[in-house]
């Protein structure tokens, strides 16, 4: 600048202080970036830091104590020993004989080793020379190289094959030697066995102590995640840091859960692998971001997926709404109670009959698809119908104008797809339960005035009930300018519209004659009966009584008599399928008359008279503003409302995807300002307000009755709240990667499946099963000598009962112990449901299903005559049953289950280890151990070796007709009591008695009169059953051999269920038994829809002696399928001893009309 | 208050708030340095004595190297030195993973086009948002042939152009400007006008009551082809109102202005005048008398 000649004002200024500052300033700046990047930016480096200090004197002081432990294990005598040991392998080690051993291996090994070196230096001289001619030879083809490969071949192989001698020879030496210092590097490990836990320790220690700075990440390409939680939470897989003060929990390890079944305790992290997964698919958060914890907890503006805390301040326990994501079916699950208890109460008060909820209340959807498909095909039909129809008529003027071969086989094939979807429909009909009851037969069942009692506060008057208040108590002004009155108002006028509705909107007339009064008597008789068959199981009569899982299944009984009417509650228990298709309620099997005395004993449960009809019950006006008001609420969602029984869809909100639903979507209402406030403008603060007061929202607004927040209150708890909310949170619509799904096997599919089922109908009301349930045990008693007269408890029933067995108990029950007043009631469950829960208990078990197979060893006659002495002698019969022989009440309270219904019901395996010693595998059970301490009753058979003993008595009870043993005969025709071939009496009062005991000389059935005797033109039974035309299934039996005894009692039913029902099968080993039945050509199969059957339908057997036996007329099979009783499937028998009696014949197949009683004996 | 306080301080408006205050400096500096410049040439000195009234004797030229370049670096520094501050003390303004199926409300453009969003509340999609801003670009390209005034070049003065200048900040303080603080600070949830004490409600409602031109004045029912007519009428007479009656002023015709213009340059120049007037116009209309739209057609409303 001084050189410059001008001398201009501007020229003149200097900028060098400007430059100075801000030059300064730059680097200043640029600093401060610096640090920001190393340190603010970075707070993980502290948490690392106070990670190595916390986590290596927390380490530190756990070493410090097991040094000390090690310090007094080295005074102990095994120490001592030890090092004794130790002391002497080394000294012999070191003695003159081993290590001239030694020597001399290792000079061979060294020998070895370096002919070795040579060799395959030469080997790969060759070999480089010898690949090249190959690739020139076979890539280029080269003549030469063929001569270069020819000569070097068995070089080659020569050399390699003396490599590998070398090498297996060097390793003999090397072993070797490794041998002769085993005994010392054995001894070395058992002393370093006292200090295991030092040295772990110590390298936990120094692992700790050297945790670097780094982020530490996971990547998860499948589920897009990038998981840097580990860098602060270093803690989490070094194990021994659970104890770490609360202040330091961030550092902890991460927490074990107890498994709510076995009560261990799981390691999550051993289950999902997070090295693989990361932490926020569970626990939901910014994986990422390491900027602050709030950052990294994603409890920040925008973060859409907060982390799921389980101190979550407006819903504790939240954190377990994620397992839902892959754990969508688990009904137990470790560490999960709260959502699984929320997912409970969601389906028990059944949420899901006006939310469409992922899983939950999905039967209907299913039923309703059915009914889609099944219109569809049945429109289709009816269309091919027409238009075939013509065609046969035309075909029959003119041959070639008929229907050709294509046109017939479409045809048959549509008309048997909609057999099938009808088939379909029919079955999942019976799947499908509402969660309330069915309203069309209010005008039979109730008195109307309790009505509107009812609607006004359900849980006032009953307050075990699940139905929630539809019209929960709200302060004048909630709604903007409504008073008292107004609401007061609203409330009379609704509650009376929809009372008029639903009882105007009934099936059926109220009965006009005047309800029966009961007698003291019947009152007392129907208590007792009330008690012991089993109504305690689900319901619960007496206010003293605990409300426990099983007794709230079905409705509190306690002021029944208020409500229902005597007449319909006889009609009701004798058979509620009978009276509503779609009840939950089971059936008892009960007498008209024992159902009667229930009925008696039930009005009497009350406080108050039940109160007069109202005068506007009928008012057609109000009955119309009902209507709306049902559509408005969403009724249908858990009653079946004549009218409106599908296809309504449902009122509510789909709640599939509430978990994931943006906080701004959610309409807080007025209240906005306030929950933001008070940290509650969050999806679990709207959803458990909602949950525990659903019209809050409404507060303060100005709304017309239409528009107002219509969702019932349900009364919920505090913790019910928090629960529900968690699993509605689990509702995220997040469909998770496949791969990290819970995949069941079978086996843990078919216990989920099992468990849904169990507590679908209840079981665990009466039934201990795998230590859950059995709630009405506490009825009869805790002493074992009591608890025995209840339900039995269910213990390895898949080991012990045959699923093929235990399926067709289970559609169509009957009684089993004798002994036992509580009856298993019928479900008149699916065949789909029954099965899978013959596969649950299979399942629960180990079990493998379906085939339980075992090679027999038939007992030879000497055996025979053993088994039979061993029988006798330890007289079995005395208390089990044999056969279905009629019991006094005082008899049948000593009867255990019949013993001729081991070969159809027992694995044998079972028995055998029954037998051995029972109290193992039932505790408490009646049955002795004949065997005690191994030893034999009956020294003198089989030479006293009690499995011996065993194995024959097993065999021979699993067979008992084939060797020998009679069931008693019945002494009288047993009443249309509870007998397990009988089913269909209770529904037809005229059904045959199919176990009369029959007179051989006679032809006809005696006492077993059909129901519709033989009409002349009904065909004999040995003919074929014509099936009806039309629609009626035209399954004919299979016909039985005669089977004698229970088994084939069981009556078969046209199996609707299966195209082709099993053929009955011929017993293969009649053996000793005389003149063993000739057993009857089985029709093969039942064929469907009207095709007649091939074969004739039934032979009645030969019996005994050329006895013969009638036929006693089948059991008619039920009208078309009455009553939904599930069909059964035919099981083929053996064709077994002769039946003293043949208390029921083969039978004929009657589809639709009934068959004939067998007049011509063969 | 805090409402407000919560738009300022978003990290997003930082730049408008910065710039509100950039825009009130410089406009304050080019008036101060104006009135300066004019007072010194109305007391009758030359131009290089009014414009170096300070520095005399200072020359007409200097080279920019190094007396502009010098000044340039230090600034370069200082604003290098202020971003990074600003990006150490502020973050990203990031929100929410993108949803096509969620729409924030209220959504705004990026802050520089605030303004021609805010024109969308008053003009059809179509006007305000490609015929405007195609008539503003081709306006700027125009300029250097319709303002042919060399005056003003290398210093301040307003009065010596006081046409362009008022022009200029009519358009860019009250159209541009203005409008972008109006986008930011006062158009919440729904796009609705919030005062600055008024909480952003996104559940407020406010009554839709504006009707058409033809409607308000004729009472003709503007889709009806009367109304489609009016319409038209009232749009076409706008342009020669506001062209031709300066012309009928023998005083402008015969002024210097119009001299050197030449009746195209003023043509040109009044169409897009009237283009640019036409927009506050019809914002009146519609916030003081509820005028929805002046022409109905079935094609497009303006």
């Amino acid at each position: 600048m001084a050189a410059e000649q001008h001398k201009e004002p501007l020229d003149q200024r200097t900028y060098a202080h400007w430059f100075a500052i801000l030059g300064v300033l730059l680097v200043l700046t640029s600093l401060l970036s610096l640090l920001q990047e190393f340190f603010f930016r970075r707070p993980y480096k502290g948490y690392v830091r106070d990670f190595r200090s916390t986590a290596s004197s927390e380490i530190a002081r756990q070493l410090s104590e097991a040094k000390a432990r090690y310090e007094s294990a080295r005074q102990s005598p095994e120490f001592k020993a030890a090092e004794a040991k130790l002391a002497a392998a080394k000294e012999a080690y070191s003695g003159q004989a081993v290590q001239g051993q030694k020597k001399a291996f290792e000079d061979e090994m060294m020998k070895a080793a370096s002919e070795l070196g040579s060799v395959r230096k030469q080997l790969q001289g060759i070999r480089g020379i010898y690949q090249e001619a190959v690739y020139r030879f076979e890539a280029q083809h080269e003549e030469a190289a063929k001569e270069t490969v020819l000569k070097l071949d068995p070089d080659v192989d020569s050399f390699s094959k003396k490599m590998i001698e070398l090498d297996a020879r060097r390793k003999e030496f090397k072993n070797k030697i490794a041998e002769l210092a085993l005994p010392v590097s054995k001894a070395q490990e058992e002393l370093d066995a006292f200090q295991s836990e030092v040295v772990t320790l110590e390298r936990r220690l120094a692992a700790v102590g050297a945790t670097d700075d780094d982020i530490k990440q996971v990547f998860n390409e499948q589920l897009k995640l990038v998981d840097r939680c580990a860098t602060c939470h270093a803690g989490y897989d070094v194990p021994g840091l659970e104890g770490l003060p609360e202040a330091k929990r961030h550092l902890r390890t991460h927490p074990k859960v107890t498994d709510p079944i076995t009560g261990e305790s799981v390691d999550l992290l051993k289950v999902h692998d997070v090295q693989k997964m990361g932490c926020t698919p569970c626990h939901q958060g910014q994986g990422y971001a390491t900027s602050s914890p709030e950052q990294g907890h994603g409890e920040v503006h925008h973060w859409l997926t907060p982390l799921l805390r389980k101190s979550d301040k407006v819903v504790p326990g939240l954190n377990s709404a994620a397992c839902l994501k892959c754990h969508e079916t688990a009904s137990t699950l470790a560490g999960a109670d709260v959502m699984l208890k929320g997912k409970k109460l969601v389906k028990d008060y059944g949420c899901w009959g006006c939310h469409k909820i992922k899983g939950i209340g999905e039967e209907e959807d299913r039923l309703g698809e059915a009914q889609n498909d099944l219109k569809r095909l049945q429109q289709a039909f009816a269309k091919l119908e027409t238009g075939y129809q013509a065609k046969v008529e035309a075909g029959k003027q003119s041959f070639d104008k008929g229907p050709s071969r294509t046109e017939t086989d479409q045809f048959n094939q549509t008309r048997l797809a909609v057999e099938a979807a009808k088939h379909r429909v029919d079955e999942l009909a019976l799947e499908v339960r509402r969660i309330g009851p069915n309203l069309k037969a209010v005008r039979e069942k109730l008195y109307p005035g309790w009505l509107p009692v009812w609607l006004e506060y359900p849980k006032k008057w009953r307050p075990t009930t699940r139905m929630p208040n539809f019209f929960p108590e709200r302060k004048p002004g909630f709604y903007k300018l409504e008073s008292e009155e107004d609401i007061r108002k609203q409330v009379t006028e609704e509650v009376q519209a929809l009372s008029a509705f639903v009882w105007q909107n009934a099936e059926g007339q109220s009965p006009t004659e005047p309800e029966h009064v009961p007698s003291k008597d019947e009152i007392a008789k129907g208590k007792e009966l009330f008690e012991s068959v089993g109504c305690l199981a689900c319901h619960r009569s007496d206010e003293k009584r605990p409300v426990d899982a099983g007794n709230v299944y079905g409705p509190e009984l306690t002021r029944i008599g208020e409500k229902a009417r005597l007449s319909w509650l006889a009609k009701w228990i004798e058979n509620p399928k009978k009276m509503m298709p779609d009840a939950r309620m089971p059936s008892l099997r009960l007498t008209p008359e024992e159902s009667k005395l229930i009925a008696c004993y039930l009005t009497t449960l009350k406080q108050n008279d039940p109160l007069p009809a109202p005068a506007w019950i009928e008012d057609k006006k109000l009955a119309e503003t009902g209507k709306q008001l049902v559509e408005r609420y969403g009724c249908f969602g858990c009653h079946t409302i004549k009218g409106m029984e599908y296809g309504k869809g449902k009122v509510g909100t789909e709640l599939s995807a509430h978990g994931s639903k943006l906080v701004e979507e959610f309409d807080f209402g007025l209240h906005e300002h306030k929950m933001q406030a008070e940290g509650r403008f969050t999806r679990q603060g709207w959803i458990s307000q909602k949950i525990d007061d659903p019209r809050i929202y409404d507060e303060g607004r100005f709304r017309k009755q239409v528009d107002r927040l219509k969702m019932p209150k349900f009364d919920f708890d505090k913790d019910d709240v928090a629960a529900i909310t968690t699993f509605i949170m689990g509702n995220t619509g997040v469909e998770m990667h496949p791969a990290y799904k819970m995949n069941p096997t079978d086996r843990k599919a078919a216990i989920l499946e099992g468990w849904r089922l169990v507590d679908k109908f209840n079981c665990t009301g009466c039934h201990r099963i795998n230590g859950q349930g059995g709630h009405v045990l506490s009825v009869y008693g805790e002493k074992p000598e009591e608890r025995i007269f209840g339900p039995p408890i269910l213990q390895r029933e898949g080991q012990k009962v045959q699923s093929e067995w235990l399926i067709e108990f289970l559609k169509v029950p009957y009684q089993l112990r004798p002994f036992l007043k509580i009856k298993m009631p019928t479900f008149d469950m699916s065949e789909a449901e029954a099965i899978s829960l013959a596969k649950f208990f299979a399942a629960l078990d180990g079990e493998e299903y379906p085939f339980h197979y075992r090679a027999r060893s038939v007992l030879s006659t000497e055996e025979t005559s053993g088994a039979k002495k061993i029988f006798d002698t330890l007289q079995c019969l005395r208390c089990h049953q044999a056969g279905q022989e009629e019991l006094s009440p005082e008899e049948a309270a000593n009867k255990a289950p019949d013993l001729f219904l081991a070969n159809r019901r027992l694995k044998q395996d079972w028995v055998i280890r029954w037998l051995h010693n029972p109290d193992a595998l039932q505790a408490d059970t009646r049955m002795p151990n004949f065997w005690q301490d191994g030893k034999s009753l009956v020294p003198d058979v089989a030479g006293g070796d009690t499995p011996k003993q065993i194995d024959m008595l097993s065999e021979f009870v699993m067979h008992l007709k084939e060797y020998g043993v009679q069931p008693t005969p019945p002494s009288t025709a047993p009443k249309g009591g509870d007998s397990f071939y009988e089913d269909d009496e209770e529904e037809e009062e005229s059904a045959p008695k199919p176990a009369e005991p029959a007179k051989p000389e006679e032809g006809k059935a005696p006492a077993g009169e059909p129901a519709k005797p033989a009409e002349g033109t009904t065909p004999p039974a040995a003919e074929p059953a014509k099936p009806s035309e039309g629609t009626a299934p035209a399954a004919a039996e299979p016909a039985k051999p005669a089977d004698g005894g229970a088994a084939s009692g069981e009556p078969a039913k046209p199996s609707e269920a299966s195209p082709a029902p099993a053929p009955a099968e011929i017993a293969p080993d009649s053996t000793g038994a005389p003149a063993a039945a000739e057993p009857a050509t089985a029709p093969a199969a039942a064929p469907t829809h009207g095709t007649p059957p091939a074969e004739p339908a039934a032979h009645p057997a030969d019996s005994a002696g050329g006895q013969t036996a009638p036929a006693s007329p089948a059991a008619p099979a039920p009208a078309d399928g009455a009553h939904g009783t599930p069909p059964v499937q035919p099981v083929a028998h053996p064709a077994d001893a002769p039946p003293v009696m043949a208390p029921a014949g083969p039978e004929p197949a009657a589809p639709s009309t009934p068959a004939a009683p067998a007049t011509t004996a063969p | 208050m805090h409402q407000f306080w919560e738009i300022i301080s978003k990290a997003d408006n930082v730049p408008i708030v910065i710039m509100l205050v950039l825009v009130c400096f410089f406009t304050w500096l080019s008036f101060r340095e104006a009135l300066k410049y004019d007072r010194a040439r109305a007391e009758g000195k030359t131009v290089k004595q009014a414009v170096y009234a300070e520095e005399a004797g200072f020359p007409e030229r200097v080279a920019v190297w190094p007396h502009l370049v010098r000044q340039e670096f230090l600034v370069a520094i200082g604003v290098t030195i202020f971003l990074m501050l600003w990006s150490i003390a502020l973050d990203a303004p990031l929100e929410e993973l993108a949803n096509p199926n969620v729409t924030p409300n209220p959504s705004k453009a990026p802050w520089y086009f605030l303004g021609l969003q805010e024109l969308l509340v008053y003009f059809d999609p179509w006007i305000a948002g490609v015929m405007l801003p195609n008539v503003i670009v081709v306006g700027l390209m125009a300029i250097p042939y319709i303002d042919i005034n060399p005056k003003g070049s290398g210093y301040y003065t307003l009065r010596e152009r006081p046409l362009a200048i008022s022009i200029f900040l009519f358009g860019f303080l009250f159209l541009w400007v203005l409008m972008v603080c109006i986008g930011t600070f006062a158009r919440g949830p729904g796009w609705l006008w919030f005062w600055p004490w008024q909480h952003w409600d996104v559940h407020r409602v406010v009554a839709e009551t504006n009707i058409d031109f033809s409607d308000k004045f004729f009472g003709v029912d503007s889709a009806s082809p009367m109304g489609f007519w009016i319409g038209l009428a009232a749009v076409a007479l706008w342009f020669p109102a506001v062209m031709f009656p300066p012309l009928l002023l023998p005083s402008f015709r015969r002024s210097e202005f119009f001299q050197r213009l030449g009746i195209v340059r003023y043509l040109v120049f009044s169409s897009l005048l009237a283009t640019m007037l036409a927009t506050p116009v019809k914002m009146i209309l519609r916030i003081f008398l509820h005028v929805k739209y002046i022409w109905v057609t079935e094609w497009f409303n303006v």
